[in-house]
C-alpha cells in the first residue's frame, strides 16, 4: 500500500518496531534499475553521487526478484536513488514480477518520460501504482526545483495517464508525492487543487538531509518551522529490502555512496545477506543508540560529521567538504520570486 | 551427567563464582571485564523482606531508561560477558520489558540468563514469556513458611507464591524446556525450622536449593544482628582481602551507576555515572583503578567494603560524592524493631 494510509502506517512502526538483530524477511523491496537520473532535484544528492552511473543486470535482477519471493516479500518498487523509466526493461520486469507472483509492483518517477507509449506498455506489464514526484506547484518553480523546465509536459502526462485509466477502466493507483522547500511551501494549495484530482492521494514531505547525505540543505532549503523529531528511529534496515544496480545490498533507499552497503550479492544469496554478520552489527547500532561513525548518525541526528563506510572495498568514499552542492543550491535560489 | 547434575553444577558455579579467585590474572588492576553483568532494571519492590536494606536506602525507586538498558547489554557483550542478570535492587518481575530485554540479550549472544525473584508475580503465564525468551536460570527467593511469610516478608502471599513455585514445576516437567529452577533462602535464628522444611519439600523437586546465612549488608543494616544465628560471627560472606568482586563483577544500579558491589545500596561503591561513559571508560576509569589498587594493599577503611569483610559498623564514605545517595527512612528501623517483636512472640507460640 504506498499511499496515505501507508504512511501513517509507517509512522506508527518507526516507533513499535519489533526490534531484532534478526528480523522476519521482509515483505518490501525496491530494487534499483539504475541510478541515472534525467532531474536534478534542488535538494537530492543524485547529481552529486560520485557512484559509477550504471543500470542492474537482466540475470541478476530476475534471480533476486525470485529468491525474494521465495522468502516472503510480496511487494516491490523498480527504483532507489535514479529514474526508473530511464531502464528501457522497466516492463520487463514488472512482467517478471506480476509472473513470479509480487501482489505490489509500483515506482515513484519525476514523469517526464511517462509518454502514452511508455504509460500503456507499464499498465499492461501489470504495475499496480505509479508515483509522480512533482516537487512544485508553478512553471517556474519547477525547473528550478527539479533542474528541468518540464513542468508542463510531467502534468500532461499525469493527466493522460489518468485519462487513460478512466477511459479503459484499469485498476492502477496514482499517487503524487512532493517534496516542499521553503520556497515551495506555499505552492502547496496550488498542487492540491490544480492535480490532485487527476490522482488518489498526495503525500506532502519536508525537505530533509536524505538520509544523512544533503546536509547543506538544512542552511538553505529546509522550512524554518519545521522542528528536528527527537530520538528518530530508523526502521529501514529491519523491515526493508534496498538493492543498489550494482547488485549490493544496503541498508537505506538514499544511500548514495554506498556507504551503507551490508553484502555483495553477486557473491552471497539475499538470506544470508540479511541475516549476516555486518546487517545485523548495523542493526544492533540502531537498538543500541550508538550509531557514531555510520551514515546512519548523520541522517538520525542531522548532521555533518565524519563518517566511514561499512564496507570501504565497495563503497565510493567521499570528503564532506568536495560532497556538497551548496553551489549549485546558492545560484538556484537566486532564482526563485 | 545427566541434566540436573549439569543444572546443579551450573548454579553451584553462579553461586559461587564471586569467591572463584581460579585466575591467575584476576587481581591486577587493569581486571579485564567480567563474564557477568547485573543491570538493575527497576529499583523498585513490592517486597520488603525484614533483614534487606533495600527500603532503608531507596526512597521510590524507578525504571532504567530502556535505551541505556539495550546499549548496556551490547557493550558489556562486546567486552566479553556473556552472563547477565537483570536486577539488583528490585524484583525483576515488576518491569513489564523484562522478557524483552531477555530476548535481545539472547540475539545480542548471551549465553546464560538468571533472575532471582521473589514469586509474587510469578504466574505461570508470565513464567512462559520468561522462558520462550530464554531464561536460563529462576531462583524463588524463599525465606520463610505460610505464618511468619508476611512478617518476614513484608508483603506478599505464601499460598500464591507456592502455587506459582509449583505451576513452574510442573510446566518444567511437562514442557521439557531446559531451564534451571531453584529456591533460596535467608536463614534467620526465628526461621532455622522453616529453612529445614523448605528444604526438605523442594529438594526433589528443583533442581538447586541455596540457603544463605542473614547478614548485616556490609554494616548498613545493623538490627540484621538480632536475627543472627547463634554461630553467626558478621563477616561478610567474601572475608578475605582482597575481595575479588572489585576484580570479577559488574553491577549497574536502576540510574545508571557502575558500582564495585550488589551490596552497595546507597552508591556509596559506585565510580562512573553511565549515562555520561561507555562501560568500557567506567570499568577502567581511575576511580575504579585506584579503588583496586586500594584493595589490592588492604588500604579499604573508610570505604563499605572495610565493615563487610571484617564486620563492622564504621562510619564508611562514597567513593563519588555526587553519586551517593543520602537518603535514610525514618522508618526503617521501627519497622523492622516491631517486626523482631512479632517473630518472637511467633516462636513463644510455638
Amino acid at each position: 500500500m504506498e499511499d496515505k494510509e501507508y504512511f501513517e502506517k509507517r509512522k506508527i512502526e518507526y516507533f513499535d518496531i519489533q526490534k531484532k538483530i534478526t528480523p522476519d524477511f521482509p515483505k518490501n523491496m525496491l530494487l534499483e534499475l539504475s541510478n541515472i537520473c534525467n532531474h536534478s532535484c534542488i535538494f537530492c544528492a543524485n547529481s552529486k553521487s560520485t557512484r559509477k552511473k550504471s543500470y542492474i543486470s537482466f540475470d541478476f535482477a530476475k534471480r533476486i526478484l525470485e529468491e525474494a519471493y521465495d522468502l516472503g516479500t510480496r511487494e516491490v518498487g523498480f527504483y532507489s536513488t535514479g529514474e526508473p523509466l530511464v531502464n528501457k526493461d522497466l516492463e520487463e520486469y514488472v512482467k517478471i514480477a506480476k509472473v513470479i507472483g509480487y501482489e505490489y509492483i509500483y515506482i515513484t518517477t519525476n514523469g517526464a518520460l511517462l509518454n502514452e507509449d511508455r504509460a500503456k506498455s507499464l499498465i499492461d506489464a501489470g504495475i499496480d501504482s505509479i508515483k509522480f514526484s512533482i516537487n512544485a506547484g508553478t512553471r517556474e518553480s519547477y525547473a528550478i526545483t527539479h533542474g528541468k523546465d518540464e513542468f508542463e509536459k510531467v502534468v500532461g502526462n499525469l493527466k493522460n495517464l489518468f485519462d487513460y485509466r478512466r477511459d479503459n477502466k484499469k485498476n492502477f493507483k496514482i499517487f503524487i508525492s512532493c517534496i516542499l522547500t521553503r520556497y515551495t511551501n506555499n505552492e502547496k494549495s496550488l498542487i492540491l487543487n490544480e492535480l490532485s484530482p487527476y490522482t488518489d492521494d498526495v503525500v506532502f514531505l519536508n525537505c530533509k538531509n536524505q538520509c544523512g547525505v544533503m546536509y547543506e540543505v538544512n542552511k538553505y532549503l529546509t522550512i524554518e518551522e519545521d522542528v528536528k523529531e527527537e530520538n528518530n528511529i530508523c526502521p529501514l534496515p529491519f523491515n526493508k529490502l534496498h538493492i543498489t544496480c550494482e547488485g549490493y545490498l544496503t541498508a537505506c533507499c538514499a544511500d548514495f555512496q554506498n556507504y551503507l552497503i551490508v553484502s555483495d550479492l553477486n557473491n552471497e544469496t539475499l538470506k544470508n545477506a540479511w541475516n549476516g554478520e555486518v546487517f545485523k552489527g548495523l542493526r544492533r547500532k540502531h537498538i543500541e543508540n550508538k550509531l557514531e561513525g555510520t551514515l546512519c548518525y548523520n541522517c538520525v541526528n542531522n548532521v555533518n560529521s565524519d563518517i566511514k563506510p561499512l564496507n570501504d572495498e565497495i563503497s565510493i568514499e567521499y570528503d564532506a567538504k568536495m560532497f556538497d552542492k551548496t553551489e549549485e543550491i546558492i545560484k538556484r535560489i537566486k532564482n526563485f520570486k | 551427567m545427566n541434566i540436573k547434575e549439569k543444572n546443579k553444577s551450573q548454579s553451584e558455579k553462579c553461586k559461587t563464582k564471586y569467591l572463584d579467585t581460579s585466575n591467575n590474572d584476576l587481581f591486577n588492576i587493569n581486571a579485564k571485564f567480567p563474564k557477568c553483568i547485573n543491570i538493575d532494571i527497576c529499583d523498585i519492590c513490592n517486597y520488603d523482606c525484614v533483614f534487606c536494606p533495600s527500603s532503608k536506602f531507596i526512597e521510590k525507586g524507578g525504571f532504567m531508561d530502556g535505551k541505556l538498558v539495550v546499549r548496556l547489554i551490547g557493550e558489556a557483550f562486546d567486552l566479553g560477558a556473556r552472563e547477565i542478570c537483570f536486577h539488583l535492587s528490585g524484583e525483576p518481575l515488576i518491569n513489564e520489558k523484562l522478557e524483552d530485554y531477555i530476548k535481545y540479550a539472547k540475539e545480542v549472544g548471551y549465553t546464560y540468563i538468571f533472575m532471582t525473584t521473589n514469586g509474587f508475580l510469578a504466574n505461570i503465564e508470565r513464567m512462559k514469556k520468561i522462558i520462550d525468551a530464554g531464561m536460563n536460570s529462576i531462583r524463588f527467593s524463599l525465606n520463610s513458611l505460610e505464618k511468619k511469610y508476611k512478617t518476614i516478608h513484608g508483603a506478599g502471599d505464601f499460598n500464591k507464591v507456592i502455587e506459582n513455585i509449583n505451576d513452574l514445576i510442573n510446566y518444567k516437567k511437562e514442557s521439557n524446556k531446559e531451564f534451571i529452577m531453584g529456591v533460596s533462602i535467608v536463614k534467620t535464628k526465628y526461621t532455622n525450622d522453616d529453612c529445614e522444611i523448605l528444604k526438605e519439600q523442594f529438594k526433589e523437586q528443583v533442581d538447586d536449593i541455596t540457603i544463605f546465612e542473614v547478614k548485616d549488608e556490609a554494616g548498613q543494616c545493623e538490627l540484621n544482628r538480632e536475627l543472627y544465628l547463634d554461630s553467626e560471627d558478621g563477616i561478610g560472606v567474601v572475608n578475605k582481602i582482597p575481595c575479588p568482586i572489585p576484580f570479577n563483577s559488574a553491577y549497574v544500579t536502576r540510574e545508571g551507576f557502575l558500582t564495585i558491589c550488589c551490596a552497595d545500596k546507597k552508591n556509596y561503591l559506585a565510580v562512573a555515572n553511565l549515562n555520561e561513559c561507555t562501560l568500557e571508560e567506567a570499568w577502567n576509569c581511575d576511580e575504579m583503578m585506584s579503588f583496586r589498587e586500594k584493595m589490592l594493599n588492604g588500604k579499604i577503611k573508610g570505604t563499605l567494603c572495610y565493615n563487610c569483610i571484617y564486620g563492622k559498623e564504621e562510619e564508611v564514605f562514597p567513593i563519588v560524592d555526587k553519586y551517593s545517595s543520602n537518603y535514610i527512612s525514618c522508618d526503617y528501623n521501627k519497622d523492622r524493631l516491631e517486626r523482631i517483636e512479632q517473630l518472637k512472640v511467633f516462636d513463644k507460640i510455638k
